[in-house]
């Protein structure tokens, strides 16, 4: 029904059934799994690099003022404000700026959720509600969109603005709703401060308007007044975009993708690389192809389609292909918006398909005196079938899903390094090349460790390069060592901690390895302790000297109290002239409680034992054990021993 | 409801008023625009520079945190930063860019008459809004404020129109100009804070139609609510992501959040009775307000929701800014705006009392119309009289900007004519900062910093003066002007005068060098007259460096570029060794530009380096000036080409 000069005002913009709402609401549910298992992957060490980008960009703003300093002042905003308002009001004093992750990715994830009713929506204006329904289910099921949900990152909010904005856009246009259609437009402009490539949809949003002049409905005056006015807004929201707000200043933005001087109008080439990973992330490219024989029948059937919003739909489309290839070959994930585009019409197809089986099933006279069979026979065996074509990606989601589910050793590597050894640096590969680095790996340990600054394997250079580059130690991957345990210079270093291959965990496999051989091999056993060597500064010495020496400890099992190391050094007596006692390692918060992995070697702390200036010339022992620092009480050998000799030392006479 | 302009219409219908209006805009861009450059280079104004320098760092570093100015509200710093990023060269100094803004901000100023003119219209009658614009385009502390790029101007325009644009919603059940209003508002926000206390008038205003006539509460209703929604997004930005609560944090910032108290009356009515007393004395007020009450009389033919809205905008401001317990006359240009309308209003009840005295005297043999005509000519003819007083004052003081500022001659002087050093002035002298390249506009080629600003210098002694390693001092000019050596004369130099002057605006001032002239001397050549000189020593011995300085004064400018030499002869008139170049420190300053006799000209210090193979003996020192382009030379009466300066001699290895 027309009112109204001719709008369709009666027109509903929600679709009415409430089969359609339930479904929606078991597609919500579903993706709802598959998105939110996980939603803390890895944290607190981040992963994802643009994560900490935008975490450091928010805190440097609260603390500078601008994102100048780290060359994001002139990035889209959106996700950055996003971040300075969960950093500025909802992180607890004194903790990590990426403590806020969580909460942000939570956000993400809501937004990501808020796209599927979004395609239902306009699936459901492009032809039947079903058409919605079919988009929304397959677009829920995306393995790259599963893999992308739990990242706090921008494309997430660009995707439900441009969404949000085609739909109001589409509504103001066929019911002649002036608010649908300037929201619209305000829905457009959050999207571009989220992502600038937004700004190639911006025509199609303010012409829509437009195509009732062409239909003839609706005042001429009112539409050119709403156009006006929709002029005005985004004249005032380009005068903020381009000359208030540094976005012509992108260019300095780290590895930004659409640099100035790469812009150039793209080739078909381009354009296929930039399209063909987004159809292949739905469906093979060869039933890309059935789709499209597909499409034929709705052409017959024009009232089962609304040929504005299909137009609409290509057109955004082929914008976004076009506008974002303008700047050469894009990472995929610059094309989640035609990603949604392409669902829908993928899910348009699946609705020419019903409309087949609707002609074929009509005539079937078996089913001539059951109509509500014949009905819901053909969408019953389109949605079998789209259940059967997205069950492999269902499956794929689930598995990224659950993947993120696993925990992320890194963490523990960060925790055993922190509370285990003394601070240094130490070289890696990519794997761990931001693990220790408090900006952009999360990392908030008390002890500092360096990355030697390039990505590396240990064998890449001689050892002693690296030592004479500082570097204390090294975290390589596992995997080498199972088919050559000799690959890490054994003789040369000392592997002191093993994160083997394990499919429960998220993450590398890799080694940690001390780049210092360990001087003295050593046997003794005290309780479930081992001593597996020593380094010693030098066991002649004379009065007033210093002897410097290192335990290499290892557990077959925690203690059950916290024990401290005694250093004692014996005369021929046996009567104590020095000692130095402590916790056995570089850090009291890795007591020998907590040793728990029989595998690692816990590199002992350095102990300093000052000789008495008085004392006499002569033969002594150094002797080591550990003691309850409350009860006094010792651990004792099988042989009853309650310390274990470590070397015997001369003290020479004083020269002079 | 009556509607003031006699009938449903936004805008006045009558060609008079809009004449009426282009004349007083005229009369204001006459007050404002004449001496919009004054001071220039120098910025006098401690905001101007503070809003520049706010601009230039966010063009420099993204924000203003590094001038404290961070938390100010964006909108002025803003509108600098457009001009500064897209307009300024590359190379110009940020003060080069105020000209364009001053103009700017007096187009804000005059629009904010045009605003007066239409609301005080919308009030009772179109005569009320140009009265009220007249007075308000008098007011000498507008018209002095007009003159400076400050957020006033923007402030005040946007909360009129703010107001103006909701009456007109509320009174001609316009939405667009509702929703216009609020935007408006913001704009008024952006530019200082304290316009947050007219929104509740702004945003509920529209919620009227829907108390007055039950058919339209619906929309009133929904027009409210998104009204408030506007809002409500703009606050969360406002207050939440721009750090407005951190305003602690601007220097000299009047407001703090954490002094805020209950609205306090007595701090209220002072702050109005200041703005009042910009006007007139407040017993001229007594009688406006009684004229004010005339208009019960003619209360069909006013708009009393105008007049509510208006007055209630006041109030709130005035009720608003008194948790703060401000009361600086500048943070009130809007409820002087308002008054402005009050006044005009009072006129108004004083024209519809004559028009009806007019009306009732038979005996009068004109028309109803010409009667009416009568009474208003009598009472625009009384406010003309009223007003020319301050019309005069205010005349004055823009005659006063239009005057020359030579803090401008001072910086250029001493940036062509002495050496970089440090100089010493009073901390609270008009020439603390005027070499100062961020807050003084200064853009000279050489540096001259404040080597220390000291409290009542006159009572100091040298030796305070010379602290920080000071050169120079620029001294307020003495009161005796017979005597100008009074800074010291034995010790220091008295380089140049600015003396009063009533063609000039700024301060009359002496620049000293600190250090005396060691040889007085009397030559002269030419129009320039040697007025003394410095000598490292009068003793030398070969390869030594004799190092020469002169003070010199011209009676008039010569006509061509002249250099200086310095020639050393030996007893037989031989030239021995030489050295010569423009005769002071910068060559920007030649002696074509020799135009103040009553300067002395601080000559550039000479090295002569002395031969190693130089005989002992006595030698005599010789200076002149050159056309280095002809090798003409300047001669005295007595034809000789040179001066001498000193026996040098040369002492036995």
């Amino acid at each position: 029904m027309t009112t109204r000069a001719g709008w369709d005002s009666d027109k509903p913009i929600l679709p009415r059934s409430k089969w359609w709402w339930l479904g929606l609401a078991l597609i919500l549910a579903l993706s709802a799994a598959l998105y939110l298992p996980g939603y803390d992957a890895s944290l607190p060490y981040i992963d994802n690099p643009n994560e900490p980008a935008f975490n450091l960009a928010a805190q440097t703003i609260i603390d500078s003022g601008s994102a100048r300093s780290i060359s994001f002042d002139a990035y889209p905003p959106g996700v950055i404000t996003l971040n300075y308002l969960l950093v500025k009001y909802a992180k607890a004093d004194g903790a990590h700026f990426s403590s806020v992750l969580p909460l942000l990715r939570l956000l993400t994830i809501a937004t990501w959720l808020g796209c599927l009713p979004l395609l239902a929506l306009i699936g459901s204006g492009l032809a039947r509600p079903v058409t919605g329904l079919l988009a929304a289910l397959i677009w829920a099921v995306n393995p790259w969109v599963v893999a992308e949900a739990r990242f706090a990152e921008a494309n997430a909010y660009v995707t439900f603005f441009v969404l949000l904005s085609l739909w109001l856009a589409l509504a103001g246009a066929s019911t002649g709703r002036r608010s649908c259609s300037s929201a619209a437009i305000y829905s457009l402009f959050a999207a571009i401060v989220f992502k600038t490539q937004a700004i190639f949809l911006l025509p199609i949003i303010w012409a829509l308007p437009l195509i009732n002049l062409l239909r003839g409905r609706g005042g001429r005056a009112q539409i050119w007044r709403l156009q006006f006015w929709n002029v005005v807004r985004c004249g005032a929201f380009l005068f903020w975009l381009l000359l208030l707000y540094p976005t012509l200043e992108a260019d300095r933005i780290p590895f930004w993708v659409a640099p100035s001087q790469s812009l150039a109008l793209p080739s078909p080439a381009t354009l296929w690389a930039n399209l063909a990973p987004v159809l292949r992330s739905i469906q093979p490219l060869a039933l890309w192809l059935a789709m499209a024989f597909l499409l034929i029948p709705l052409a017959r059937h024009r009232r089962s389609r609304d040929p504005l919003a299909l137009g609409v739909t290509v057109v955004a489309a082929g914008a976004w292909l076009i506008g974002v290839s303008l700047f050469g070959i894009q990472q995929p994930r610059q094309f989640y918006v035609l990603g949604t585009q392409l669902t829908l019409l993928f899910a348009l197809g699946l609705t020419g398909l019903i409309i087949m089986l609707e002609a074929a099933v009509s005539r079937l006279e078996l089913l001539q005196e059951r109509p509500a069979a014949q009905k819901a026979l053909p969408t019953v065996i389109a949605l079998a079938l789209a259940l059967a074509l997205f069950a492999p990606a269902f499956e794929q989601s689930r598995h990224i899903a659950w993947q993120f589910t696993r925990h992320d050793r890194r963490n523990d590597l960060a925790r055993y390094m922190d509370t285990s050894l003394p601070p240094g640096k130490y070289a890696s590969p990519h794997d761990n090349h931001k693990t220790f680095n408090r900006s952009w790996g999360g990392y908030a340990g008390i002890n500092d460790f360096a990355w030697q600054g390039e990505y590396a394997m240990l064998s890449d250079k001689p050892l002693a390069e690296w030592r004479a580059l500082g570097v204390d130690y090294a975290v390589m991957p596992h995997a080498p060592l199972l088919g050559n345990p000799s690959i890490y210079n054994p003789e040369e270093t000392v592997l002191l901690k093993t994160y083997p291959v394990d499919p429960r965990f998220r993450g590398p496999d890799m080694v940690v390895l001390w780049l210092r051989p360990m001087a003295n091999a050593h046997g003794g056993r005290l309780g479930g302790i081992k001593l597996l060597g020593y380094d010693l500064s030098s066991n002649e010495l004379a009065a007033r000297d210093k002897i410097i020496f290192r335990h290499y400890w290892r557990a077959e099992t925690p203690s059950d109290a916290p024990v401290h190391v005694f250093n004692h050094l014996l005369d021929v007596a046996g009567a104590i002239v020095a000692q130095a006692d402590s916790f056995p390692l570089f850090d009291a918060r890795r007591d020998t409680t907590t040793w728990d992995d029989p595998d690692e070697i816990l590199l002992g702390r350095e102990f300093t034992l000052s000789l008495p200036a008085d004392l006499t010339p002569g033969a002594y022992q150094l002797v080591s054990g550990f003691y309850d620092p409350l009860t006094g009480l010792r651990l004792f050998s099988a042989s009853g021993d309650d310390r274990l000799l470590i070397s015997e030392i001369t003290v020479a006479p004083l020269e002079g | 409801m009556p509607e003031a302009t006699g009938r449903n219409d936004i805008f006045p219908r009558s060609k008079w008023w809009w004449l009426g209006l282009a004349l007083l805009l005229l009369l204001a861009g006459w007050l404002y625009l004449r001496g919009y450059n004054h001071g220039l280079p120098f910025i006098k104004h401690n905001d101007e520079a503070h809003h520049l320098l706010a601009g230039q760092h966010m063009v420099d570093m993204g924000n203003a945190r590094g001038v404290a100015h961070d938390a100010y509200p964006p909108a002025m710093r803003t509108l600098i930063y457009l001009f500064l990023k897209h307009l300024k060269p590359a190379e110009a100094h940020h003060g080069t860019m105020l000209p364009a803004l001053r103009l700017t901000t007096i187009v804000a100023w005059m629009l904010v008459v045009a605003l007066i003119a239409l609301l005080g219209a919308k009030m009772a009658h179109p005569l009320t809004g140009l009265m009220a614009a007249a007075f308000w385009v008098v007011n000498t502390w507008i018209v002095d404020r007009a003159h400076y790029v400050l957020p006033d101007g923007y402030l005040t325009l946007f909360t009129l129109l703010a107001l103006w644009l909701a009456l007109v919603g509320a009174l001609h059940n316009r939405r667009s100009c509702s929703t216009a209003a609020v935007y408006s508002l913001m704009l008024a926000i952006v530019f200082k804070t304290q316009a947050l206390f007219v929104a509740p008038i702004v945003l509920l205003l529209p919620a009227l139609n829907g108390w007055r006539n039950p058919a339209r509460r619906r929309d009133a209703r929904r027009q409210t609510f998104w009204n408030c929604v506007r809002f409500a997004i703009f606050l969360f930005w406002l207050l939440l992501i721009y750090p407005t609560l951190e305003v602690d944090s601007i220097v000299y910032f009047p407001t703090s959040y954490s002094s805020i108290g209950l609205p306090d009356l007595g701090s209220a009515l002072a702050s109005l009775q200041n703005a009042l007393v910009s006007f007139m004395p407040l017993d001229r007020w007594l009688a406006i307000a009684l004229a004010c009450g005339l208009l019960w009389r003619y209360r069909q033919r006013v708009n009393f929701t105008a007049f509510a809205v208006i007055a209630g905008a006041a109030l709130l401001w005035l009720l608003g800014m008194s948790m703060f317990n401000i009361q600086g006359r500048r943070h009130y240009f809007a409820v002087a705006a308002i008054m402005a309308i009050v006044f005009g209003a009072g006129l108004t009840g004083l024209l519809f009392a004559g028009q009806e005295l007019l009306a009732r005297i038979p005996a009068l043999p004109f028309s109803p119309r010409l009667r009416r005509q009568l009474a208003t000519a009598a009472v625009l003819l009384l406010l003309a009289l009223y007003l020319l007083p301050t019309y005069q004052r205010s005349e004055s003081r823009v005659y006063r900007f239009t005057l020359h500022d030579r803090r401008g001659d001072l910086m250029r002087y001493m940036d062509t004519s002495l050496p970089p050093g440090g100089y010493v002035t009073e901390r609270n002298g008009p020439n603390h900062k005027t070499f100062n390249r961020s807050w003084g506009g200064y853009d000279g080629v050489h540096d001259y910093p404040l080597a220390g600003n000291i409290l009542d210098l006159l009572e100091k002694p040298l030796e305070a003066w010379r602290g920080n390693d000071a050169v120079y001092a620029i001294a307020p000019y003495p009161d005796d002007a017979d005597d100008p050596q009074v800074y010291f004369p034995d010790e220091t130099v008295l380089l140049k005068s600015y003396p009063p002057d009533p063609r000039f605006r700024g301060p009359s001032m002496v620049v000293l060098r600190l250090y005396p002239m060691q040889y007085q001397a009397d030559g002269q050549l030419g129009p320039i007259r040697l007025a003394g000189y410095d000598l490292n020593a009068r003793e030398f011995s070969a390869g030594d460096e004799l190092t020469l300085r002169h003070y010199w004064r011209a009676e008039q400018p010569t006509t061509a570029v002249l250099d200086v030499y310095n020639h050393l002869f030996d007893a037989d008139g031989d030239l021995v060794a030489q050295v010569d170049y423009v005769p002071l420190w910068d060559d920007r300053r030649p002696t074509t530009a020799w135009d103040d006799p009553d300067e002395i000209l601080l000559g550039r210090e000479f090295v002569m380096t002395l031969p190693q193979d130089l005989p002992p003996g006595v030698y005599g020192l010789f200076s002149g000036f050159y056309d280095p382009v002809t090798g003409q030379r300047l001669t005295n009466e007595a034809g000789e080409d040179r001066l001498f300066i000193s026996d040098i001699t040369i002492a036995e290895p």
